[in-house]
C-alpha cells in the first residue's frame, strides 16, 4: 500500500541550518552572558563602569595630561602648569621626581659609584639563575656561593674601591640590601629552626617553637625598636655597631621565623615514604637530611621562600620609622626641601609604584614556579 | 651583600670596640670623622640637597665641630635619627654628638645623662592659626583641634598649657613636620603648635603666607643646642666651645671673608688673636691645632653668617634674630670669653 | 672447624656522641641547654653592664608617674595627670579596637572581592583581580600614609561640612561624625523588650528547626524572627512614647560637638589596614572555593538547589575549612599592622606606650618589653583559638585523635569508666559545634571572672590602690596566672575541648592561692558584692563546673567526638 499520493511534500534535502538568533552569538551575546547576565549582575556592570568613568580619566588627566615633568621647585610646577592650562588647575609635578630620582633608587651614594651598586644588581640576578632554574649548569652555583663577598666589596668598597659609608646607602638600594640579606641570611637559620622544630628531642623543640612563636608574635616595628635603641645593650659595653647592620640582624631574625614555617611546610608536603626509605638504606639522620629530605623539601618551598621574600620587601619600608632613609624614609628630608615644601601625591605614588613593580613582577614569578612544581610531581 | 656584610662589619664593629674605652675626642682623632646625629628634616635646620648633601644651621654645627677637630668641614658623617633614636644614639656612643634641635630640659640633662654644650638657637612653642579664624589669643582655643608633632616637648607643654587655662582641645599627633603642614593647610586642624621657629618656617613655604597668623603666645622656653654624653668633658669642652667661637665671631666681626686677613698677622684686640691663634697656645689646650677656630670660621662662617645663610630674613625661612641676636644687640647669644 | 663469632661488643667512641641514636639526642639536647644558658648570661650580663655604665635602673615604677600627655581617642577615662599605665591601656584599648573593626571590614570587603573574583562578570572579576594585585604589592606603610593624606585633602573642612544620609553621618577631614542615641526614662523597657524578641527569634528558629526536620515543613524563618524582633520591639517604642532619640552633632565654635566621633586617623587605619588586609583574605576565599571539587556543585544543581543555596548549604560549609586557618592568619597580620598607626598619628598601643611614654620617660627597655608582651599575648590568643577551631573542624582520617600529654582526665579514668576515642565513621560521634545547656553557665562564671581579672588590673583606677607595677613578685604572679587560667577556661569552655577541664583545675588552684594571699575580690567586682561571697561562691561554683563536666550523665566536653565509654548519645 503506498502511501505516496497521499504525501503532499517530501524534503529532498536538508534545509541549511539558520544561524542562531542574534542574542546567541557575538559580541552581544558576550555582553549579556557576561555582563548582563540577571538584575544583579547588570547592576554591578552598570556600577563598575561608571566607577571606572568617573576615577579614570581625571586621574589619567592628573598623571599624564597636565603633568610636569621639568621645573626647579614646587612653584616653578605650578607656573609652568598654570601658563599651558590656566590658572587654578592642578596637576601632578613630576619634577621632583626628575631631580630626586638617583635620591629615591640609591639614597646618598656617590653619583659616579652607581655602576657599582647597578654591577651588583645584575650580578645577583645571575647569582640567583643557577638557583631558581635547574636547568642552568650546576658549576654556576659555585659563583652564587660567591656572590655576597663580590657584592659586600660592589657596595660598601674595599680591595682598591672607594669606600662608601652605611651612611650614604638610602633609597631602594637600601630596600634591596635589607630585604635580600634578610632573606639570603635567614635561610639557613630557618632550615635549622624547621629542622629543630620537627626534632623529637623536646629541649630543641621547644627552644625552637618558643624563638619561632615569639618573632612571629611580634609586630616587626618592635623588633625594629629593639634594633634601633635596644640591641647595644645586649652586646658587650662599648660595642657599637652600624644602624644598618643592627636593623639587618633584627631583619634576619625576623626573617627566619617565617622561613623556618616555610620550610616546615615544605618538610611537612614530603611524603613519608621518603623518610622512611632514607632510613632503610641504612643514612643516618644527616645524611639522610641532607641528600633526600632537605633537596626535595626546599624545591617544594621555593615558591613560599618567594612570597616571604616579597613580604619582607615591602616590610622594609617600615625601617624609615627608625630613621633610616629607604623610598619612603627619604620623603621627609625631600619634603623639608625649601623648593619642594608642600609636595604630596607624586612621591608616594611614585614609591608605591616603585615597590608595586618589584613585587608584583616577584609574585608573578611565584606564580609561575607554584605552577611548574605542579606538573614536576 | 651577604653574609659578609656581617663578617665585616663584625670585624669593624670589634675595632670601634677596642678604642670606645679612650675618650670621644681621642676616638674621633683616630677614626677620623665626627659622626654627627641630625634630625630627619626640619626646614632650614637639616634638609639634603640635590647633591644628597646634608645642609641646615643644625649641620652647620656638626661641620664646624669636624672642623675644629680635623680641619675640614667634611670629615663629618651625619646620622639621621627620630625623636624616639635621638638619645639612645647618643648613649650607646653610636653618635658622638647630637645637633637636632634639642630642648635643654633638667631631666634630659639628669635623668637621660646627657650634656648640653649651649644654645644655639633660643625658642619658644608658639602657635599658628588661619587669619579667617579671628583668633588673636591662645586661650581663644576652647576646643579646637590641634595638630602637634609627637616625640618632643611639644605635647607636654601643650598639655600643661591648656590644662593650666582650663580650655579643652583635640590633640591630632603626626609624626613630621611635612605632614603636620599638609594636614593644617587642608584644615584637617586649626592649629598648629610647635616650636615658633618651625612655625615661621612652615608658614614661609605657604603659597599665601598672610592668611597665616603666628599668635602672640610663646607657652614655653625652648633653648635648643647640641649635646654629648655625660662624662666626657674634654670632648664636650671641643663641641661648647666650637659653637662659643662661631659667636664670639660674630660679636667681634670676624667672618669667613675676613678670617684669612685678621689671622694672618696679630691685630690690636688681644681676644681676636687668642681666637685666631695668632697669639698663646689655646689651641693646645683642648688637643686641637693653633688656628682651630680660624679654620672653623674659615670653612662656616660665624654666628650670623650661618644664621642668615640657612633661617635668617632674606632666607625662604625668613626669621628674625630676635632673641637670637648678639647680647650687644638685645639677645640672648652670650659667649664667655676667650681666655 | 667451627668459628663462633660472638657479636662485638662495641666500646664507646667519642664520634658516637653525634653519630649513634642512643646518645645523640641526649648530647645535642645537652650541648644546645649549654648553649642557650651561656647565650641568656651573656645577653643579661651585657644588659646589666650597659645599664650601670650609663646609670640606668631597671623598674617599672615610672608607669605610676603622671603621663602629662594627652591623647585625643581614649576608651576610658583618662587626662594628662593620668599614669603613664593608664595611658598605656588606653593605648592598648585604641590598638583592639582598631584591629576588630579592622578584621570585620576586611573580611567583609575579602570575601566579597573573592567571591566576585570568580563571578562570571568579565568587567567585575577584572576589576577585582585590578584591586587584588595592585593592593598586595604596596608596602601596607605607604597605603597608610596615602589614605590618610586623601582623607585629608578630599574631605571638607568643618566649616563647610555638609550632613549625608540624613544626617546620619557628617564626613569632615577631621573625621566622621555619627548621631548617638539617647536614653529617656521608659527606654530600659524598650531595650528589654528588644532582648526577649531576640531570645523569642532564637527560640523560634531551634523550633523551626525541629519542625523541618521532623516534617520536612520550611518556614520562611527569616521573615517571621524579623517580624517577630521588629514587631515587638517598635510596639513597646511607640507605647513608652518614643523613649529613645538620636542626639545629631552640630557645629559649635571649631568643631562639630555630640554624637559619635571617629577620628579620620582611625578612619584611615582600618579602611587602609582592612583594605590591604582584605586583597590577601580575597585571594584566601577563592582559592578555599576553588579547592571544593567542582562536583559538589554539580550535584547540588542536580538535586535542584538554587545557586545562592548552592553556595551557601554545600560550598560555602565546605570551603570554611580551607578558608578559616589562613584568615585567622591574616587578622594576627592586620593586629600587628595596626603598630603602623603611629605614622599617621593614632594612639595606639605602639603611639602611647611604644612611643610617648617611651620618649618621655627613657625607659625603653621596660616599655620595649611589655609593649612586645602586649602583642606576644594576643597572637598567642588569636593561635590557640585558631588551633582548637582546626581542632573541631579537621577531617579525621585513617587514625583517631587522641589528645597527648597529660590530662587531669586520667586521673578518673579508673573512677569513672574508659574514655575513648571514636572514630570516623562511629555511630556515637556526634559533633557539638558551640555551646549548650549548663555549659552556657560554666562559660559565663570564667567570663565573669575574666573581666573582672582585666578590670582589676588595668582599669580600676581608685584612689589609694597600689598600681599593679609596684606590687611583689608573688602577688603579681598570681593574679597574672589567675587571669591567663580564667582566660583558657573561658575559651576552651566556649570550643569544649576536653583540655578543659585541665584548665579549670589549674584555675581552680591558683584561685585558691589568691584567696590565700588575700586578692581583694570584693574591690574586683565593683563593690556589688561582698569578698566572703565571691570566695566560697566562686570555690563552690568551680568545684560544680570540674565535677559536672567529668561526672555529668552527657558528653558535654568532647575532643573531636571523644567521649566516654558507654553513655552514648
Amino acid at each position: 500500500m503506498s502511501s505516496e499520493p497521499n504525501v503532499a511534500f517530501v524534503a529532498s534535502g536538508q534545509i541549511p541550518p539558520s544561524a542562531p538568533p542574534a542574542s546567541e552569538v557575538g559580541p552581544i551575546h558576550w555582553l549579556r552572558a557576561n555582563l548582563f547576565d540577571g538584575v544583579v549582575n547588570s547592576i554591578l556592570t552598570v556600577a563598575s563602569i561608571v566607577a571606572i568613568v568617573l576615577l579614570v580619566p581625571p586621574l589619567v588627566d592628573w598623571i599624564f595630561i597636565k603633568g610636569v615633568w621639568n621645573a626647579g621647585s614646587l612653584s616653578g610646577c605650578r607656573e609652568v602648569i598654570a601658563a599651558a592650562h590656566g590658572e587654578g588647575v592642578t596637576g601632578a609635578c613630576w619634577a621632583v621626581i626628575n631631580e630626586r630620582f638617583n635620591q629615591l633608587i640609591f639614597g646618598f651614594y656617590p653619583s659616579e659609584l652607581y655602576w657599582r651598586p647597578i654591577l651588583a644588581f645584575v650580578l645577583m640576578l645571575a647569582a640567583l639563575a643557577p638557583v631558581l632554574f635547574s636547568t642552568l649548569p650546576r658549576w654556576m652555583l659555585w659563583f652564587s656561593a660567591a656572590y655576597p663577598i663580590a657584592a659586600y666589596f660592589l657596595i660598601w668598597g674595599g680591595l682598591g674601591l672607594e669606600v662608601v659609608e652605611s651612611g650614604q646607602i638610602g633609597g631602594l638600594l637600601l630596600s634591596v640590601i635589607i630585604g635580600v640579606t634578610g632573606i639570603v641570611a635567614s635561610l639557613p637559620i630557618g632550615i635549622v629552626l624547621a629542622l629543630g622544630r620537627q626534632s623529637s628531642m623536646f629541649f630543641i623543640k621547644t627552644i625552637c617553637v618558643v624563638f619561632i612563636e615569639f618573632i612571629r608574635g611580634v609586630p616587626l616595628i618592635t623588633l625594629l625598636f629593639v634594633a634601633s635603641v635596644l640591641l647595644n645593650y645586649f652586646l658587650p659595653p662599648g660595642t657599637s655597631f652600624d644602624l644598618i647592620l643592627r636593623v639587618v640582624i633584627m631583619v634576619t631574625l625576623f626573617a627566619s621565623a617565617y622561613m623556618a614555617e616555610v620550610i616546615r611546610g615544605g618538610l611537612a608536603a614530603l611524603d613519608k615514604g621518603q623518610y622512611e626509605a632514607a632510613d632503610a638504606l641504612g643514612l643516618n639522620y644527616w645524611k639522610s637530611t641532607r641528600l633526600i629530605i632537605l633537596p626535595q623539601a626546599l624545591k617544594v618551598s621555593i615558591p613560599g621562600i618567594v612570597n616571604t621574600f616579597i613580604g619582607l620587601f615591602k616590610d622594609t619600608t617600615l625601617v624609615s620609622v627608625i630613621g633610616l632613609l629607604d623610598p619612603v624614609g627619604l620623603l621627609n628630608p625631600i619634603r623639608a626641601t625649601a623648593a619642594w615644601n608642600g609636595i604630596l601625591w607624586e612621591l608616594y605614588l611614585f614609591v608605591a609604584v616603585l615597590f608595586w613593580i618589584f613585587c608584583f613582577s616577584m609574585s608573578r614569578y611565584s606564580m609561575y614556579l607554584e605552577k611548574k612544581l605542579k606538573t614536576d610531581r | 651583600m651577604k653574609t659578609s656584610v656581617f663578617l665585616g662589619t663584625l670585624a669593624a664593629a670589634g675595632l670601634a670596640a677596642g678604642v670606645a674605652a679612650a675618650g670621644t675626642l681621642a676616638d674621633v682623632k683616630a677614626k677620623g670623622f665626627v659622626q654627627c646625629g641630625i634630625s630627619t628634616g626640619v626646614a632650614g635646620f637639616a634638609f639634603t640637597t640635590a647633591a644628597g648633601e646634608w645642609d641646615g644651621f643644625d649641620i652647620d654645627i656638626c661641620r664646624a665641630v669636624a672642623t675644629a677637630v680635623f680641619g675640614d668641614p667634611k670629615a663629618v658623617k651625619f646620622t639621621p635619627t627620630t625623636g624616639k633614636t635621638r638619645f639612645t644614639a647618643l648613649a650607646s656612643g653610636e653618635i658622638d654628638m647630637l645637633s637636632r634641635n634639642t630642648t635643654w630640659t633638667y631631666s634630659r640633662d639628669v635623668d637621660l645623662k646627657l650634656t648640653f654644650l649651649g644654645v644655639n638657637y633660643y625658642d619658644g612653642q608658639g602657635f599658628m592659626v588661619p587669619t579667617a579664624l579671628g583668633v588673636n589669643s591662645a586661650t581663644e582655643l576652647d576646643g579646637a583641634t590641634v595638630c602637634i608633632q609627637t616625640g618632643t616637648t611639644t605635647e607636654l607643654n601643650l598639655a600643661d598649657f591648656f590644662r593650666a587655662n582650663d580650655i579643652s582641645y583635640e590633640p591630632v599627633p603626626v609624626e613630621t613636620n611635612a605632614e603636620a603642614r599638609a594636614k593644617y593647610l587642608a584644615g584637617a586642624c586649626d592649629v598648629y603648635t610647635t616650636d615658633a621657629s618651625g612655625l615661621a618656617a612652615t608658614r614661609s613655604t605657604f603659597e599665601n603666607p598672610d592668611d597665616h597668623v603666628i599668635l602672640p603666645e610663646i607657652i614655653s622656653k625652648e633653648p635648643l643646642g647640641p649635646l654629648v654624653r655625660h662624662g666626657d668633658n674634654e670632648w664636650g669642652d671641643v663641641v661648647r666651645w666650637t659653637l662659643n667661637v662661631l659667636i664670639i665671631a660674630e660679636e667681634k666681626g670676624i667672618t669667613a671673608a675676613n678670617v684669612g686677613d685678621m689671622a694672618a698677622a696679630p691685630g690690636k684686640d688681644p681676644e681676636i688673636n687668642r681666637l685666631l691663634g695668632t697669639e698663646g697656645e689655646y689651641g693646645a689646650m683642648m688637643g686641637l691645632s693653633k688656628d682651630w677656630a680660624a679654620k672653623v670660621i674659615a670653612a662656616i662662617g660665624n654666628y650670623g653668617e650661618v644664621f642668615e645663610k640657612h633661617i635668617g630674613v632674606n632666607t625662604a625661612i625668613g626669621l628674625p634674630r630676635g632673641l637670637n641676636a648678639q647680647w650687644t644687640d638685645g639677645g640672648l647669644i652670650y659667649s664667655p670669653p676667650y681666655r | 672447624m667451627s668459628v663462633t663469632t660472638e657479636p662485638r661488643q662495641a666500646s664507646f667512641r667519642i664520634d658516637m656522641l653525634w653519630t649513634d641514636s642512643r646518645y645523640r639526642s641526649t648530647f645535642l639536647q645537652i650541648i644546645a641547654l649549654i648553649a642557650v644558658m651561656l647565650a641568656a648570661f651573656w645577653l643579661v650580663n651585657n644588659v646589666a653592664q650597659n645599664l650601670a655604665n650609663l646609670g640606668k635602673d631597671f623598674g617599672f615604677g615610672f608607669m605610676t608617674t603622671p603621663s602629662s600627655y594627652d591623647i585625643n581617642q581614649r576608651l576610658i577615662d583618662y587626662t594628662s595627670r593620668s599614669s603613664h599605665s593608664t595611658a598605656a591601656v588606653v593605648g592598648l584599648l585604641n590598638t583592639l579596637l582598631v584591629a576588630v573593626l579592622g578584621c570585620i571590614l576586611a573580611t567583609f570587603l575579602g570575601v566579597t572581592a573573592g567571591v566576585l573574583r570568580l563571578s562570571k562578570n568579565w568587567i567585575v572579576s577584572r576589576l577585582m583581580t585590578v584591586y587584588i594585585e595592585g593592593v598586595r604589592n604596596v608596602p601596607v606603610l605607604i597605603q597608610i600614609l596615602l589614605l590618610s593624606a586623601i582623607l585629608d585633602e578630599v574631605l571638607p573642612h568643618p566649616k563647610t561640612a555638609e550632613a549625608l544620609l540624613g544626617g546620619f553621618v557628617v564626613p569632615t577631614n577631621r573625621g566622621f561624625y555619627f548621631p548617638i542615641p539617647t536614653f529617656q526614662d521608659g527606654s530600659l523597657y524598650v531595650v528589654l523588650a528588644f532582648i526577649a524578641s531576640v531570645i523569642g527569634a532564637i527560640w523560634f528558629g531551634r523550633w523551626a528547626t525541629r519542625r523541618q526536620q521532623q516534617t520536612g515543613e520550611h518556614l520562611p524563618v527569616a521573615w517571621i524572627k524579623l517580624g517577630l524582633v521588629a514587631g515587638v520591639t517598635l510596639l513597646t517604642y511607640l507605647v513608652m512614647g518614643l523613649p529613645i532619640g538620636l542626639e545629631y552633632p552640630e557645629l559649635k565654635g571649631f568643631n562639630f560637638k555630640g554624637g559619635i566621633y571617629a577620628r579620620t586617623s582611625l578612619v584611615a587605619l582600618t579602611l587602609a589596614l582592612s583594605i590591604y588586609t582584605g586583597a590577601f583574605i580575597a585571594e584566601n576565599v577563592r582559592a578555599g572555593i576553588q579547592a571544593v571539587s567542582k562536583g559538589q556543585t554539580e550535584a547540588a544543581f542536580a538535586l535542584g538547589l538554587r545557586p545562592s543555596w548552592t553556595m551557601n548549604l554545600i560550598i560555602l560549609p565546605q570551603a570554611l575549612r580551607v578558608i578559616i586557618p589562613p584568615l585567622i592568619s591574616q587578622y594576627l597580620n592586620l593586629t600587628k599592622n595596626s603598630s603602623l598607626a603611629l605614622a599617621i598619628g593614632y594612639m595606639d598601643a605602639t603611639g602611647t606606650l611604644g612611643g610617648i611614654t617611651l620618649n618621655q620617660t627613657g625607659h625603653a627597655f621596660e616599655t620595649l618589653m611589655l609593649l612586645m608582651a602586649f602583642y606576644l599575648s594576643i597572637s598567642l590568643s588569636i593561635s590557640f583559638v585558631m588551633n582548637l577551631y582546626n581542632e573541631q573542624v579537621k577531617l579525621v582520617e585513617r587514625t583517631s585523635v587522641a589528645g597527648g600529654g597529660f590530662s587531669v582526665l586520667a586521673l578518673f579514668a579508673g573512677v569513672n569508666g574508659k574514655w575513648e576515642t571514636l572514630k570516623k565513621g562511629d555511630a556515637t560521634m556526634q559533633p557539638n559545634y558551640g555551646v549548650a545547656g549548663w555549659l552556657n553557665l560554666v562559660v559565663l562564671l570564667y567570663g565573669a571572672t575574666l573581666v573582672m581579672m582585666l578590670y582589676y588590673l588595668f582599669l580600676d583606677q581608685s584612689e589609694g590602690r597600689d598600681s599593679y607595677y609596684l606590687w611583689g613578685t608573688g602577688k603579681q604572679a598570681i593574679t597574672l596566672f589567675l587571669t591567663v587560667f580564667s582566660a583558657t577556661a573561658f575559651v576552651t569552655a566556649i570550643f569544649k575541648h576536653y583540655r578543659f577541664i585541665d584548665m579549670a583545675a589549674a584555675e581552680l588552684v591558683v584561685f585558691i592561692l589568691a584567696v590565700l594571699i588575700g586578692l581583694p575580690f570584693g574591690e574586683m567586682t565593683f563593690g556589688l558584692l561582698d569578698t566572703s561571697v565571691v570566695v566560697f561562691g566562686g570555690l563552690a561554683a568551680r568545684l560544680a563546673t570540674i565535677g559536672y563536666t567529668v561526672f555529668g550523665a552527657r558528653p558535654n566536653v568532647t575532643y573531636f567526638y571523644r567521649v566516654r565509654e558507654g553513655s552514648g548519645s
